[in-house]
Formats: structure tokens, C-alpha cells, sequence
């Protein structure tokens, strides 16, 4: 071992190595809120350069300290430029072709209610279909299991940006989107709420790539 | 407002809002090689928040962006202390891939490769705690202006600290019987 000579690019090699053999766990892990003081820069320095410390050597609490990173940095900029009522007006168009799409997929929603119907039941709702991948240029049916009480479903497709690109009431379990709406080589994320006022009973985010033709 | 006639679903000017705060999230965190998937479960949260809180729509409406990012926040924390209960409660096996060696071949090679890792990062302890995160940081790949950024100070300070820090480093690797160039 002697005679080993590094450089700062091997330092950092080892550095990671060391790191990626620790064992996690949340015994001895700061505390969010302290990973949060560190962030916004609140508190005595020498905490924040102890949480820091303990940060950059646990990859978990590194992975969320970049988490509230991010956040902070898109929450930077929080001056409030527009108003909700201009931005209504501006995307007016677009919730009426949102209505349109509603229309369509209300029609589609009778169509295949016998068919699609998924009676089932847990705590959480559980998304069923489509897997993460489908073909290009065939309808796509989502469906999920039901969920006791619940008296109607809300689908939501989000894109990238979780930006809500499709939006369905349901009091079913299921809801098939004809091809047209999804485009070959489009990637979207999809979930399902329980809409029934007063629940907070929600799926969790699940992938959707149409592949290329 | 009764329940009943609070919409199931965030109007779309909100929606316009939370699909913009999301971007930047990404944007940003895609630089620090952000978890796509803590994104997508803090913003999930962040409908379902919006969507129960509607009732309050006078304040969102108000200071839209502020809102949402408050919850953004709100909800991330609530991530962490979740994700922490998990992992007080969890047994991890030393044997899982995560903790695997890259292959170099010769196990011997692999042992020693081990212990020079290890040799580091007790080096790397023995720094003195106003110096180590910065030393950390570092060798985690994190440029000096961002050091300087997160930690509020001077480009200055940061450069000396980290100075003092590396020299710091050597000297305790030199003590364990590690040599080291500075060619980079």
C-alpha cells in the first residue's frame, strides 16, 4: 500500500467506492428539517456544515437533500407574474379542447364499460393495465381496481412535466384512449384518484411509452 | 364551500402552475442527477394536496406559485420522515449488488482496490469538521462556485477551506501509507 500514488481523479474514484459500500440506514440520518436549514441557508454555520458533512458521506440523505435542492431552486423564482385569472384566459382554448377530448372519451367510456369493468378492492388503488410499453397505433385501455366507496374515478395523462394532457371522469374502472390521442414515440405518466369529495385515496404514478412505429 | 361542489380536479390555470414548477424541478435536478421518481411522488402529492385544499382557493389563487412551492416542500419533507420510518425497520444484506466491487479482475486486486477505498474515507474523517464538507463535496465532483453558492460564501473562503482541506487530506493518507500527486 505503500507505494500507491492517486490523483485527485482517483481520490474522487475511491472517494465514491467508499461511499457506495456504506449501508444505509436512517439511524444517525439528520433530520429533514435540518437538510432543509441547510438548503434555504437557515441556522448556525456549523450545523449546516455538520448536515453537510453527514450529507455528503449517506446516499440517502444526499438524494434528498438534492431533492429539496431542486426544489428551492425551482421555488426561487416565485414572483407571481400572472394571475390565475389571466392564465385562465389564456388557456381557454385549451380546456375547451380539453372539453372536446372529454366528450370523446365519455362515448368511450360507455362503449366499453361491460368489457373493462376490473372488480377488485384494496387500501390504495391499484393500476392494473397498460404495461409500461405499448404499441403504436391501437386504442390503449387503462384500467385499475376498484376501490370500495368509491363513487367515481378521475384518470389523469401527464406529460414530462406532469403537465395534465388527458383528464376523465369515471365511475368505472377502466377507460380506453383511442390511438389517435396517443402519438407513436410519446412518453406519458398516468394515475388514477378516487374523486369522491372528501378522499385522498390515489394510485401511484406509473410510466406509459408508446413505441415508435 | 360544501364538499361536494369543491371540483375534483385543480382548475387549469393551477394545473398551468404546478406543470411549470415541475419543469424547473426537473431542469434543475437533472444537472445533480435527481431521482426522477422522488420528483414524480413530490409532485403527485402536490395535486392531491391542491386538489383537497381548494376550498382555501382564495390564498392559492392569490400567490399561486408560492403555494405550490410550499407544498412542493411540505410534501417532501412528508417523503423523507415516511422514508425514514421504512428504513429504521428495514435489515440490509451486505451481500446486495449495490455493495459489489467493481470487477477488477484478480481478487486480490479487488482486496486491495477495498482497502484503499476504505483507507480514504478514514482519512477523510480525520479532517477537521469546518473543512470536511467542503473536501466531501469535492471529491463528490461538485464544482467551488457551487460550494460557495450552497454554503453562502466567498469564492475566496471556498478556495482557501477546500485548499486547506485537500492539504489536510494528503497529510493523513501520507500518516496511513498512501502517497499522492497532485496532477489534476
Amino acid at each position: 500500500m505503500g507505494d500507491d500514488h492517486m490523483s485527485v481523479a482517483r481520490l474522487q474514484e475511491l472517494y465514491a467506492q467508499a461511499l457506495a459500500r456504506r449501508v444505509g440506514s436512517a439511524e444517525g440520518c439528520v433530520p429533514p428539517e435540518e437538510l432543509l436549514a441547510l438548503v434555504q441557508k437557515q441556522g448556525d454555520e456549523a450545523r449546516r456544515l455538520q448536515t453537510l458533512d453527514h450529507v455528503m458521506g449517506c446516499a440517502d440523505c444526499h438524494r434528498e437533500f438534492e431533492l429539496l435542492r431542486a426544489l428551492e431552486a425551482a421555488g426561487a423564482d416565485r414572483r407571481e407574474a400572472v394571475t390565475v385569472r389571466s392564465i385562465s384566459r389564456r388557456i381557454m382554448p385549451l380546456a375547451l379542447a380539453a372539453s372536446v377530448l372529454l366528450a370523446i372519451g365519455v362515448g368511450l367510456v360507455m362503449r366499453n364499460r361491460e368489457s373493462d369493468l376490473t372488480r377488485g378492492g384494496g387500501s390504495a388503488l391499484v393500476l392494473l393495465t397498460p404495461p409500461s410499453e405499448v404499441a403504436p397505433a391501437q386504442p390503449v385501455t387503462f384500467s385499475w381496481r376498484a376501490s370500495p366507496g368509491t363513487q367515481r374515478y378521475r384518470l389523469e395523462l401527464l406529460d414530462r412535466n406532469g403537465g395534465v394532457v388527458f383528464s376523465q371522469l369515471t365511475p368505472d374502472t377502466s377507460l380506453t384512449l383511442p390511438a389517435e390521442l396517443l402519438p407513436p414515440g410519446s412518453s406519458y405518466r398516468w394515475w388514477v384518484r378516487d374523486a369522491t369529495p372528501g378522499s385522498a385515496l390515489a394510485s401511484s404514478l406509473r410510466a406509459l411509452r408508446i413505441r415508435s412505429k | 364551500m360544501d364538499p361536494a361542489s369543491v371540483p375534483d380536479h385543480l382548475s387549469p390555470a393551477l394545473d398551468a402552475v404546478v406543470s411549470r414548477f415541475a419543469g424547473m424541478v426537473r431542469n434543475v435536478g437533472w444537472r445533480h442527477r435527481l431521482s426522477e421518481a422522488d420528483v414524480d411522488e413530490v409532485m403527485q402529492q402536490v395535486r392531491i394536496r391542491l386538489w383537497q385544499a381548494q376550498r382555501e382557493s382564495e390564498q392559492i389563487s392569490r400567490a399561486p406559485a408560492s403555494y405550490v412551492y410550499r407544498t412542493a416542500v411540505s410534501a417532501a419533507l412528508d417523503l423523507m420522515r415516511r422514508r425514514r420510518a421504512q428504513r429504521t425497520d428495514q435489515t440490509i444484506s451486505l451481500d446486495e449488488p449495490g455493495a459489489a466491487l467493481p470487477d477488477r479482475g484478480d481478487p486480490h486486486d479487488d482486496l486491495a482496490y477495498s482497502e484503499l477505498s476504505q483507507l480514504v474515507a478514514r482519512a477523510i474523517d480525520q479532517i477537521p469538521a469546518s473543512r470536511r464538507p467542503v473536501v466531501r463535496m469535492h471529491l463528490a465532483g461538485h464544482p467551488r462556485e457551487e460550494i460557495a453558492q450552497l454554503l453562502g460564501w466567498s469564492e475566496a473562503k471556498t478556495r482557501n477551506l477546500l485548499y486547506r482541506g485537500m492539504d489536510d487530506l494528503r497529510e493523513r493518507l501520507k500518516g496511513l501509507g498512501v502517497g499522492w500527486e497532485m496532477t489534476t
